[in-house]
């Protein structure tokens, strides 16, 4: 198997158990791996670069270990990835300043000796936090996977403090205002287009990526019946391209729901097009 | 491509100004209600009483329901409204008939006046019946929808023209027979015959449109056809010819089957229906339903029991419970969408666009609904123990419901359009 820094820990252990062994020699603190309900947690989440950052070593140290159980390294001397949270060694500004009451701590070890994911209960924690507000999670190790989560959205900002060896503490600063979304924010608006923009967008989908579908006969509601179904066994990667009689406004509510992009263009009364594909 | 037929919807200018103007009627109706508390504690041939059921039915049910036909006469049948211009001119004859009967009911000035309203509302309904009839004489297909529809314009003129005799006989006395017999074939046919069946018809293509489930049952719906009309005639040939008697509780019986038929059919697809989320819209119906259903099972009491509240129960139910409720529902099913092709359906040039949904405040629709139900149940309980302060409050409550509605209503129609970069 060939491996470099992005690869996640479980795809390695997934190919060879005795990476499990492998790569807890390493380093102390990636000992924890040989623990089936920290592999569970941590395994999936974390890439080898990561790793590597929280035992401390390098991505050398990985190649020597992995190397004798039969896995080639695509490109050693990549650097490792940047270190998804804050390697600031001063605390920042909004730690310092913030009143003791403002933090609420969230010890996650004993959920983890119990043998449980602490993700969820960490998730609701956080989202029961007011905006402005700080969680530190306390744990035996820095919690990469976690910072990433948080800081993709729900976190303005995190800091990770090493206590001793055996404990860290990670403060999460929540956001003034996360970016719920709002009742009436839009969802998936559909766009009208000319025959020379819906030509280019229907370039995105061709051959083998396209569905095409006849509605143009068909009594109502038969032809969102069949839209909506044909939806249901479109391929990911794939668009669906209607010929439709007009512009059925039912169906796009429906579809907007549904995380649908749709791209219509009325060629003239009678003779619609439409393509319709996952927004995301 | 010739052989598609697209069934273009009418202009929005032929659609819109009904909704505008029921939405106005329902919101006056409130008001006039409250105004007038103390009708709903007398008996029902009041003038002020009168004026109300009067803007009711026309100026609200009807303004709407020929609103909505004109705009699903065309999805229907798959062919253009035979008249556009026609569907126009009935708008302003409809609105000004309905005007001159209400302000003519108000004081009860028997006359000229009443009768005008009367003949502009008769004219207007013709036109309606010539539209449905030449959009739906050429359906390729046969259905029973279309059958519904049709018998219900029919029912309609038969209503209007025996309403019209009723103005002109409190004028000019030419009746041999009771006034208020008279009024209760008047205000039957336009019940069980006109919106019942329209309700029926338009229900029976719609609710399985937008539930997309269809039920193989329409056995149900021809058995429906048959024992809502067989029930009506024959209270009103029995009624005209031997006199109203305790037999009309066994026609009442025919059409309440006939209810049930439909219902069972609606049922059904509720029950096939492949979208599982249920929509305001469909517990609007819901209710709606369950009030026509009550009405028709008060029938007995009113023959039986003493008081006029009983009457005015079932009134109650009918007008503001039964057809109330499905127009409250079905108004921001039908008309964001038909705005929605006003200003988008031609858009081109790669322009993101609003859904129609954004047309109106989703959240108010909500609000109406928990207003609209709180303030029927007042209203009925009010009525039932006959607490004139009770009336007042749940009058107050239809007030806020119909404020709740023209907004939304005013917000859909006003709409400018709107690019979304």
């Amino acid at each position: 198997m060939d491996v470099n820094a992005q690869t996640k820990i479980s795809d390695i252990i997934r190919h060879n158990k005795a990476a499990i062994d492998a790569i807890a020699s390493i380093a102390p603190p990636l000992r924890r791996l040989k623990n089936p309900v920290l592999r569970k947690v941590m395994a999936s989440r974390v890439t080898v670069a990561e790793a590597a950052k929280m035992g401390g070593c390098t991505l050398a140290d990985f190649v020597r270990a992995l190397q004798p159980i039969g896995f080639q390294f695509a490109d050693t001397a990549a650097p490792a990835a940047a270190s998804p949270f804050n390697e600031a060694i001063e605390k920042p500004a909004w730690l310092v300043s913030v009143a003791p009451g403002d933090i609420e701590m969230f010890d996650v070890r004993p959920i983890i000796a119990n043998g449980t994911d602490p993700l969820k209960a960490i998730m609701q924690q956080f989202r029961q936090l007011r905006p402005g507000k700080i969680l530190c999670i306390i744990n035996s190790f820095v919690p990469t996977p976690l910072i990433r989560l948080l800081e993709k959205d729900k976190a303005e900002s995190s800091f990770v403090e090493q206590v001793n060896e055996k404990e860290f503490r990670t403060y999460f600063l929540k956001k003034q205002s996360t970016k719920m979304p709002a009742p009436t924010a839009p969802q998936a608006e559909p766009v009208m287009h000319d025959e020379a923009s819906f030509e280019k967008i229907s370039r995105l989908y061709t051959g083998e990526k396209r569905t095409i579908i006849d509605v143009r006969q068909m009594e109502m509601p038969l032809p969102m019946q069949t839209i909506l179904a044909a939806l249901e066994e479109l391929p990911e990667g794939s668009a669906l391209y209607v010929h439709h009689k007009r512009v059925p406004v039912f169906l796009l509510e429906e579809l907007a729901s549904k995380d649908f992009a749709v791209h219509i263009y009325t060629i003239e009364e009678g003779n619609v097009k439409m393509l319709i594909f996952r927004d995301r | 491509m010739a052989d598609i037929n697209i069934g273009k919807a009418p202009p929005n200018s032929a659609i819109l100004p009904f909704y505008a103007t029921g939405a106005i009627a329902f919101f006056l109706l409130c008001v006039l209600m409250l105004w007038s508390a103390e009708s709903f504690t007398r008996h029902y041939f009041s003038p002020h009483l009168l004026t109300m059921v009067h803007i009711a039915a026309l100026g609200w049910g009807t303004m709407v329901i020929f609103g909505a036909a004109y705009q699903l006469l065309p999805v229907i049948c798959e062919r253009d409204l035979y008249s556009p211009a026609l569907a126009s001119l009935s708008w302003y004859i409809l609105t000004i008939g309905v005007a001159l009967l209400a302000f003519s009911f108000w004081d009860f000035r028997t006359g000229w006046l009443m009768i005008g309203g009367g003949s502009l509302v008769a004219i207007s309904t013709i036109m309606y019946f010539l539209n449905v009839v030449l959009t739906s004489r050429v359906c390729k297909r046969y259905s029973i929808s279309k059958l519904f529809i049709t018998s219900s314009a029919l029912w309609l003129l038969f209503t209007v023209l025996m309403g019209l005799l009723l103005a002109i006989n409190l004028a000019f006395p030419f009746f041999s027979r009771n006034h208020l017999d008279i009024l209760k074939f008047h205000a039957h046919a336009g019940l069980a015959g006109w919106f019942l069946q329209l309700i029926t018809g338009v229900s029976t293509k719609l609710v399985p449109m937008f539930l997309l489930g269809k039920s193989k049952k329409d056995y149900l719906l021809k058995w429906a056809f048959v024992l809502q009309n067989t029930g009506l005639i024959l209270f009103l040939a029995d009624g005209y010819f031997t006199g109203i008697s305790q037999r009309l509780i066994i026609y009442a019986l025919f059409v309440l089957v006939g209810i049930i038929g439909w219902l069972l059919y609606l049922y059904d697809a509720f029950k096939n229906r492949l979208r599982k989320k249920v929509e305001l819209l469909m517990k609007h119906s819901f209710i709606s339903f369950l009030c026509l259903v009550m009405a028709v099972l008060f029938i007995p009491a009113i023959w039986y029991a003493r008081g006029t509240q009983w009457t005015m129960l079932y009134g109650t139910l009918l007008f503001m419970g039964w057809i109330t409720g499905i127009i409250l529902g079905k108004t921001f099913k039908t008309l964001p969408f038909i705005v929605w092709n006003g200003h988008y359906k031609h858009l081109s040039g790669k322009v993101k666009v609003p859904l129609p949904k954004h047309l109106y405040e989703e959240g108010l629709v909500l609000w109406q609904f928990w207003f609209f139900i709180a303030a029927l149940v007042l209203l009925l309980l009010a009525i039932a123990l006959q607490q004139l302060w009770l009336i007042r409050v749940a009058l107050g409550a239809w007030v806020v419901v119909s404020v709740l509605y023209s907004y939304n209503v005013a917000k859909t129609l006003l709409h400018k359009t709107k690019q979304l970069v």
